[in-house]
């Protein structure tokens, strides 16, 4: 909502400073997101008076010579090149050298004015269009002032326009304070918050004199969507140009002037926040006006040139034969006002915030009407509105008032003003800072409450009806405490209850993964929960649960693995010319719940702290390019280096022992070749694998591509318990054994059967090489492992017996894998 | 006799060469090893006549003497000139790169919400956390929504296919207050949670993304009021932006709070003296959260008496944290995932 400051101070009689009431509203909720400063430049404009025009002696272009008298400035010439320079005695507007024009143009927005030649002719000044000093957007020629025939040559503008220096506040209107959506409800908060007396708009009585029959109108509500509808008639009316200070105040609104009834409509709506229409009287037929719902098959053309069909939830304003308005919302083409009206129907009438809202979304029509409406216009002021109205068009329009007013009400009553009872204690306890009574009411009287039975330790006031938000004593307790200053509420300490909470899920957890795979050396990751179907196709998934609403329509899928993310930050990646990525995520992947799932009920869902969907948290990680080296090269990833982020993983986290196989149902991005099922204590946590080789291209990534993607519960629920171990003051003991043997046999085999054969001395098994070369016999390779042996107790372990775990342990691989020792 | 001396004139010229152990060793050897020279003549003692032995034997002692000490004499020098020739190689290039492990990097908004998490975790609140897809009852019924309102469009939604089920419709949560109504629901005042966690709202423009990071904060006990919300949130603020913070506390709504306030931190750059400052626009006043009161049918809707307990609830928006902290131009930047950007935080 745009404020501007001079119509605010006009209607307080008081001007505390643009910065001051600024402050004000905005540490009492109406937040002032910008002052705009406007006009300026108008300081240094003169009103001139035409004396004579010439035409220009050389140029070709439609050039005028206007001769203007600037009052103790004398006279000048000015090279003017509008087609309206008005007769000799016309009232123009100069602006001179030095003075900040606008041109209309976003690009170069305004100039400052030099002398320099036109056409050959030096000018000391311009005369000056609306467009050229930002009072208007009208630029077919130069501002003509309007019935200034007693205003003096060399009149300064800020003096014939006050106000025309301005600044513009731009609210914040939050969607409870409908009052602030004219100027006269925040005039309210700043004498309240200024604490001066404020006696409201108070239009001048307008003497009526009788109506003929054809000028009495019927009107009636048949919805209980308009509670009350107001209309006056008046007739005489001249439909032409609003003079200046109409037109620009509407401009440095937002608002585009149109002609002087529609610009009176639009100027009550912004001083009292009450949308408010103006027919033409004689386009009604048989002078009958209701507010009813529509019926099915109606159709109303609104002012925004669209046909709209209507259907039984709008309502609409009719005449006798069809919809003119689309209640609360837009107007009607057709009953509109035009250059030839002479005769007025007016309306302010009030509309039910939802039925409004219903009908701006149905027919997605945001109009400054139904923004109000839908927020709740006060249901007492269309009288006000009306007679407001009536004062401006007699005014702007020369029309007279005819004794033709009427106020229908709707079907349903309207709710009686509501009093609310305020507790002392309750206030205090509220704000944290005691608020004397006396302070306490004073400021709900300045807000237009009205001051009802007191007692020791309560007050009850009456709520006005601009103020709909307000029903209860915690909403009164807000108004008392944004108008009494909440910076001055103290600072306290909470007193720690040392409770604990009861919505709990896996938060510890993933930072405690997080942390593991930044030390590990990944990069974290966060990828947008959904995403396009045709991302999770590419890894072979499909997403079982979908947004209905997408922002854009291939973004509609909740991921159903982490795994398609990574891969598109990968390639991002490798397309800037990056050769090694390290990327890791720990997020919430997404499932539909089966509809014979018991947690798809709400209530029981909640209570267990479930959603509609099906959430888990995953921890994944992609791996493209080169290995960790020094200088040289240490080959590309492979799937083992995936393990091995893995293991290194679990040891960090819980110090579980990683087991691989090839078993379960692998997921599709799986490489055939090269992929493992990683577990913890027997139970399955995730897969690593390489990037199946047909789903590199879409992503253009190499070979090296190495995904895991593990369940955040399952890796963490296998945590033993640790116990610790007391070093033994003796050392242990090493062999290296190396074995030919087929490679047929998985390394962990060989390990375990070497371990079992060693006996329990044996501590570890660990490989430490492996070859693979033409010279051995096919299909065997030749592996190295390091063994182990710890003493028990105080017995030192000897080399012979040793040696003799040892011969057992090969035995052991010779028999059952046919090995040979090397 | 003459032997023994022929000896010991030999010794001094025989370690003056030595130039390693090795040679130490082989020299020390020339004479008392097993077939030294000096080792020789002793083996010949018995042979000598009583009247004899002893003056042999004290010369024997002293050439055995000055053999151990040239020896000693030896190794000091053999061992210094080993150390120098150690210390004298060719220096390392110390300008070459460092071997190093690859050190991984958090996510911005991670560091930050677990930074703010900590802050209030060291001030007594515990950890909550609600699923990220909800029911509109949690994300605005029971949170006093009007139906029908305004207010809804503050947060515009996504919503998720209900697959024809009938019931309150799902949708992703558009804000962490949905673990007000989990929170209130799980067990009875005292409550004292934050709540991190992601949200959603369909809005993508160049100040908004569709998903982002909030930390909801809720507090419902005995006695609680508007002066502990304002000390909480200062004590927060102080400890985020230093201890020189001040903080001003305005008018605001939410339809869960009443009354609803917008607690500012001055300006940790500029404290307000650069109407230029990049951090604050030259307001001196940075947002730091949306907060309130918790509204009376917030408790009511969660079963708690609103007469015996009040509270306060506050929401903080962590990405807008994050571009403060590491000067980020832009919020899509957050969720790029482009490994330059991430590696250079
Ligand atoms: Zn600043």
């Amino acid at each position: 909502m745009n404020i501007s400051y001079q119509w605010l101070s006009a209607l307080l009689g008081a001007d505390a400073g643009v910065e001051a009431v600024a402050r004000l509203l905005t540490n009492a909720g109406l937040e002032i997101e910008k002052v705009r400063e406007v006009g300026a430049n108008l300081e240094s404009v003169l009103v001139a008076v035409v004396e004579s025009t010439r035409p220009h002696p050389t140029s070709k272009n439609p050039l005028t010579l206007v001769t203007v008298n600037l009052g103790k400035d004398g006279s000048l010439e000015i090279v003017c090149g509008a087609k309206n320079v008005p007769a000799p005695g016309g009232r123009v507007l100069f602006a001179p050298v030095g003075t900040t024009v606008f041109t209309g143009d976003p690009k170069s927005p305004s100039f400052t004015l030099v002398e320099k030649p036109v056409a050959g002719i030096v000018s000391k000044g311009m005369l000056c269009s609306e467009i050229e000093l930002d009072l208007g957007s009208d630029d077919s020629g130069i501002i003509v002032l309007d019935g200034a025939e007693s205003v003096a040559a060399g009149t300064r503008l800020v003096d014939y326009l006050p106000g025309a220096h301005d600044w513009i506040l731009e609210v914040n209107v939050t969607p409870n304070r409908p009052d602030a959506l004219g100027h006269l409800g925040v005039a309210r908060d700043v004498a309240a918050l200024l604490g001066i007396a404020f006696g409201g708009v108070k239009p001048k009585a307008i003497a009526a004199r009788a109506a003929k029959d054809d000028e009495r109108v019927r009107v009636e509500s048949k919805t209980d969507a308009c509670d009350r509808f107001d209309a006056a008639v008046l007739v005489g009316a001249t439909v032409r140009r609003s003079p200046l200070w109409l037109r620009s105040r509407l401009h440095r609104l937002g608002l585009r002037a149109i002609n002087n009834v529609v610009d009176a409509s639009n100027y009550v709506m912004l001083e009292l926040g009450q949308p408010n229409h103006t027919y033409d009287l004689d386009v009604i037929a048989e002078r009958t006006v209701v507010a009813r719902n529509a019926m099915e098959g109606e159709v109303l053309q609104t002012l925004d040139e669209k046909t709209r069909a209507l259907t039984a939830g709008d309502v609409v304003i009719a005449d006798a034969s069809k919809p003119i308005g689309l209640a609360g919302v837009m107007g009607g083409e057709g009953s509109g006002i035009t250059d030839k009206t002479t005769r007025l129907l007016l309306e302010a009438a009030h509309f039910d915030p939802s039925a409004v809202r219903r009908m701006a979304k149905r027919h997605d029509i945001h109009s400054d009407a139904s923004h109000r409406f839908e927020r709740g216009v006060d249901p007492a002021c269309p009288p006000l509105a009306i007679a407001r109205l009536k004062e401006l068009l007699v005014e702007l329009t020369g029309a007279t008032v005819v004794d033709a007013d009427v106020s229908a009400r709707g079907p349903k009553e309207l709710a009686p003003a509501l009093e609310v009872s305020v507790r002392d204690a309750r206030v205090a306890a509220v704000l944290g800072i005691d608020v004397p009574r006396a302070e306490c009411t004073r400021i709900v009287a300045s807000l237009g409450f009205v001051m009802g039975a007191e007692d020791a330790d309560r007050f009850v006031v009456r709520v006005p009806s601009f103020r709909p938000d307000v029903t209860r004593e915690i909403d009164v307790i807000e108004e008392i405490g944004r108008v009494f200053g909440l910076d001055r509420v103290p600072l306290a300490v909470v007193p720690s209850s040392g409770a604990r909470a009861g919505a709990v899920r896996d938060f510890s957890q993933r930072r405690r993964v997080r942390d593991a795979l930044v030390a590990l050396g990944l990069d974290e990751a966060v990828n947008y929960a959904f995403d396009a179907d045709a991302l999770f196709e590419s890894v072979g998934l499909r997403a079982s649960a979908r947004i209905a609403n997408p922002l854009s329509g291939d973004r509609a899928a909740m991921r159903p693995t982490l795994v398609a993310g990574l891969l598109k930050n990968a390639s991002l990646a490798v397309r800037h010319g990056e050769t090694k990525v390290r990327l890791f995520e720990v997020g919430t992947v997404f499932a539909g719940r089966r509809a014979e799932d018991l947690l798809a009920n709400e209530r029981e869902a909640t209570a267990a702290n479930e959603g509609p969907l099906h959430e888990e948290t995953r921890v994944a990680f992609v791996l493209v390019g080169p290995r960790d080296s020094y200088l040289g090269d240490a080959g590309s990833v492979d799937v083992l280096d995936g393990k091995g982020v893995v293991e290194a993983l679990v040891e960090a986290l819980t110090r579980g022992a990683v087991q691989a196989d090839r078993g379960g149902e692998a997921p599709p991005w799986a490489h055939r070749a090269a992929f493992a099922r990683l577990s913890v204590a027997e139970r399955a946590i995730g897969y690593v694998s390489e990037l199946h080789p047909s789903m590199r291209a879409p992503f253009r990534l190499p070979s090296s591509t190495v995904v895991g993607e593990l369940s955040l519960s399952a890796l963490l629920a296998a945590a033993p318990a640790l116990r610790a171990v007391r070093p033994s003051k003796l050392p242990s003991m090493r062999r290296d054994v190396a074995l030919l043997v087929a490679r047929a046999h998985p390394v962990a085999t060989v390990a375990s059967l070497l371990r079992q054969g060693a006996g329990e001395r044996c501590a570890s098994v660990s490989l430490f090489d492996r070859y693979v070369g033409k010279e051995l016999p096919e299909g065997t390779h030749s592996v190295a492992f390091s063994m182990e042996f710890s003493p028990v107790g105080d017995k030192t372990l000897t080399d012979a017996e040793v040696d003799g775990w040892v011969k057992s342990a090969v035995a052991r691989v010779v028999q059952d894998l046919h090995a040979v020792q090397r | 006799m003459e032997a023994l001396d022929a000896i010991e004139r030999e010794v001094d010229g025989a370690f003056a060469p030595v130039r390693d152990e090795h040679e130490l060793r082989a020299t020390h050897a020339r004479f008392l090893g097993k077939e030294g020279s000096l080792t020789l003549i002793m083996r010949r003692m018995p042979e000598l006549a009583p009247a004899e032995k002893k003056t042999f034997g004290q010369a024997v002692n002293r050439v055995k003497t000055a053999v151990e000490s040239a020896s000693e004499a030896a190794e000091v020098r053999v061992k210094q000139a080993a150390l120098a020739r150690e210390l004298d190689r060719e220096p390392t290039d110390v300008t070459m790169p460092g071997r190093r492990p690859r050190v991984g990097r958090q996510h911005p908004l991670h560091r930050v919400l677990y930074d703010v998490t900590d802050i209030f975790v060291s001030m007594g609140f515990d950890v909550a956390e609600g699923p990220e897809s909800d029911w509109e009852t949690n994300n605005f019924e029971r949170l006093g929504f009007p139906a029908d309102h305004p207010a809804l469009d503050m947060q515009d939604t996504f919503f998720l296919h209900n697959e024809g089920r009938p019931g309150p419709r799902a949708l992703l949560r558009t804000h962490t207050s949905t673990v007000q109504i989990r929170e209130l629901l799980s067990h009875p005042p005292p409550v004292m949670i934050v709540a991190p966690g992601t949200v959603f709202r369909c809005d993508d423009d160049a100040t908004h993304s569709p998903m982002f990071a909030q930390i909801e904060g809720l507090v419902v006990d005995e006695g609680i009021s508007l002066a502990h919300l304002r000390g909480t949130l200062a004590t927060f603020a102080q400890r985020l932006f230093g201890k020189d913070v001040t903080t001003r506390m305005r008018g605001s709504y939410f339809p869960f709070t009443e009354p609803s306030v917008e607690l500012d931190a001055s300006c940790s750059l500029c404290g307000g003296r650069d109407p230029h400052c990049r951090l604050c626009k030259g307001s001196g006043w940075l947002e730091v959260a949306g907060a309130g009161m918790v509204d009376p049918v917030v408790l009511s809707n969660c079963g708690i008496d609103p007469e015996k307990y009040t509270g306060f609830a506050f929401g903080l928006g962590i990405d807008r944290l994050a571009m403060i902290r590491y000067q980020v131009p832009s919020i899509e930047l957050l969720y790029s995932n482009d490994e330059r950007f991430l590696r250079s935080l």
